[in-house]
């Protein structure tokens, strides 16, 4: 299974971005290869409207089947949902993406069943 | 006629000076407070609301039978309303959507009708001989420009119309001018006032209407930047209002002080409808 | 970081001449954004010079190539937003009513309209005498303003993170339309500019549902408050019975009319506008110190 982190430039070491919608890469990590790639979400970053949307139809391009972020807008969540796409919420800002991953695998990070936060999170 | 009132600032007198011309007017005349996140010309006017109609904006919905999950809606919406992972039926973000009609236009399958979901409501009020119709936006819903085009289906060309216009100069404001004859810009003598005028000046010159101004709250000094403007772009200056702390406290108590300025905004509406002619025989 | 956005609901209750007096007093220890990008203003408040600009971009316009348009009219009765028109016998596309959906391109048998990126504005950063200023212009009639405040904010972070302050000043924008959801979102205050007026108090009460809503902390203050004294007692009750804090009274000053005219903050003047804005100054910085104890 492929698990999507938001982060600000797509490489493992870079910071998560709390933004989901405004991420401007996903990091993927395959859990079976344990190998990163990453995915590029500008066109959700720069979105005028519907970044939320826009991202979550990225995400399942992406072929991931989980996203990691920060935070999770209701338009988001609902997209995401649609696509049976799980969402797990890190309060905590400033990690980097190898270190919300290592907090996701040890089982610290719970699933989202609500959003989060309010649309237009700057 | 069909006049709009509008000011690029808030705060400049719009509703004041709408409202009271409105007043003013000998005869039937229908007021537009297409204000619609904040209408209050029916409050200053102290009409009592008569009824309440519903207005709505079109958005998609699916007929579920006939879809066949291609995904061609969801990639060609560019409000990014739309939500299609493959295998799956669409899903609508009707508070994103524009109404634009694309997706029910070009959907191969023919899958996607219209349904009216309310934006917000027509209130409609009457004082002697005139009407009063408020847009209100229900709370929540960002789009107020679709809203406003929808209320001013209603106005009747042939009859004397007066339109209190949303304050600024985005898409609200185009909205509310855009079936308008003629726009009377509300300034103040300030560099804000004159700042935002200069920026509502020119997006009536894009659209092509004529339009003057009046200049609210004067005082006794002289605004270089102002007069110079006005002369420069050979603006037709309606009329000018002195400030006045008496006028201050009776709008704040939500009065119109009517009859200090019947004259005045009877003039203004007189030399308004001059201009518009005026301007229409020149572009003829 | 401490973000403080003055909003007011309604337009014209003296937001911007609050703001940049608020900024003067921060004696340059906060970085100032203007998020009123429909009718930026602060910039008129102070003597400031842009440093720099950026062009904002943001959603799309359709443009039509006339050489190979058949004036067949096909877009003309598709379009939603009566943005094509017909002018001297000619299609013609109105830039301002284009709203970028692109259903004219799909449908244009000539292929002759393409959609190309809409310039929306520029972004400024400029110097002054109380710090510097991220403000912004959207072109007349462009939408996504909600887009733009966000620019204006995050550049404003940026900077304030990079010149060490800890402080922004915003100037936000008038009603309680998407523009100001998106300059109150994540803000450590909301500073109310309201006046004492019938639709002064209408105004503010929405406004604070909207601050509630989106869990932004409020305070009050009450501009030209001697008006209408009757009317500022029924906003004080309302604030205080819905345990929002009222930072100050601002009296009717013909002063800062005067003030706005030579392009000087009033609080640099002396009189009992400029002391209720000293005492607002005090009250702010109690509230951040009791927050963050």
């Amino acid at each position: 299974m492929k698990i999507a982190f938001s982060s600000m430039d797509g490489s493992p070491d870079s910071a998560l971005e709390m933004r989901f919608g405004r991420a401007k890469y996903f990091v993927l990590y395959d859990t079976e290869s344990r190998e990163f790639s990453n995915y590029e979400n500008q066109s959700s970053a720069d979105a005028a409207q519907g970044a939320g949307i826009q991202a979550a139809r990225n995400i399942v391009e992406s072929g991931a089947s989980a996203i990691i972020s920060g935070h999770c807008g209701p338009k988001a969540f609902k997209a995401l949902s649609a696509a049976a796409v799980k969402i797990f919420l890190i309060e905590e800002g400033g990690l980097s993406v190898k270190a919300a991953l290592e907090k996701y695998l040890s089982g610290q990070v719970a699933e989202a069943s609500n959003p989060d936060v309010e649309g237009h999170w700057i | 006629m069909i006049c709009a009132v509008a000011s690029g600032k808030g705060g400049t007198g719009k509703t004041f000076i709408s409202s009271t011309m409105a007043t003013a007017w000998k005869g039937e005349l229908t007021l537009f407070d297409c204000d619609v996140e904040e209408p209050n010309a029916r409050l200053f006017l102290k009409a009592e609301t008569e009824s309440v109609e519903e207005i709505g904006s079109e958005h998609p919905y699916l007929s579920d039978s006939h879809c066949n999950g291609c995904g061609r809606c969801a990639s060609l919406c560019r409000f990014n309303a739309i939500m299609h992972s493959k295998g799956k039926k669409p899903l609508f973000f009707t508070e994103l959507c524009h109404s634009c009609g694309t997706c029910m236009t070009l959907c191969p399958e023919k899958a996607i009708g219209r349904f009216v979901e309310t934006s917000g409501t027509l209130e409609t009020a009457h004082r002697g001989t005139m009407k009063i119709l408020t847009g209100r936006l229900k709370t929540g819903n960002p789009l107020a420009a679709p809203l406003i085009k929808k209320i001013l289906k209603k106005l009747d060309r042939t009859e004397e119309n007066i339109i209190d216009c949303p304050p600024g100069t985005s898409c609200p404001f185009i909205a509310a001018v855009s079936p308008a004859d003629y726009v009377i810009l509300v300034t103040e003598e300030t560099p804000f006032g004159l700042h935002d005028m200069q920026i509502a000046a020119e997006v009536l010159e894009i659209l092509r209407k004529p339009f003057g101004i009046v200049v609210n709250k004067t005082e006794n000094r002289v605004f270089h930047e102002l007069n110079d403007f006005i002369n420069k772009k050979k603006i037709e200056v309606l009329g000018r209002i002195p400030w006045s702390l008496e006028t201050a406290q009776c709008l704040s108590r939500g009065e119109l002080p009517e009859e200090k300025y019947s004259d005045t905004f009877a003039e203004i509406h007189l030399k308004a409808r001059e201009d518009f002619q005026r301007k229409r025989g020149a572009s003829l | 970081m401490r973000e403080i956005v003055v909003i007011s609901g309604k337009g014209g209750t003296g937001k911007t001449s609050v703001s940049a007096s608020l900024a003067i007093l921060a004696n340059r220890t906060a970085v100032l954004a203007d998020c009123d990008v429909d009718a930026s203003n602060m910039h008129l408040a102070m003597k400031v010079e842009i440093e720099d600009r950026s062009i904002f971009k943001a959603g799309l316009e359709a443009c039509l190539d006339s050489s190979l348009c058949k004036s067949c009219a096909i877009c003309r009765t598709h379009c939603a937003f009566d943005a094509i028109q017909i002018e001297n016998g000619n299609i013609t596309i109105k830039s301002p009513l284009c709203e970028g959906c692109a259903l004219c391109m799909e449908l244009c048998p000539a292929k002759a309209i393409t959609m190309k990126e809409k310039i929306c504005g520029e972004l400024y950063q400029s110097s002054s005498a109380a710090g510097y200023m991220i403000h912004a212009r959207l072109n007349p009639g462009a939408e996504n303003s909600g887009k733009l405040v966000r620019q204006v904010r995050l550049k404003a972070r940026e900077l304030a993170a990079k010149t060490g302050k800890q402080l922004i000043i915003t100037d936000g924008p008038p009603g309680t339309g998407c523009p100001v959801i998106s300059s109150i979102s994540d803000a450590s205050l909301a500073l109310i500019v309201t006046e004492a007026t019938v639709s002064g108090l209408h105004d503010m009460q929405r406004v604070i549902a909207l601050c509630r809503h989106f869990k932004v902390p409020v305070a009050v203050c009450i501009n030209k408050w001697d008006i209408n004294k009757e009317k500022s007692a029924e906003i004080e009750l309302f604030i205080k019975e819905n345990d929002i804090p009222c930072f100050g009274r601002i009296p009717y000053d013909r002063k800062i009319s005067e003030s706005i005219f030579r392009r000087e903050p009033f609080v640099l003047h002396s009189g009992a506008a400029a002391q209720a804005l000293c005492d607002i100054w005090k009250e702010l910085n109690l509230f951040f110190i009791r927050k963050e104890q």
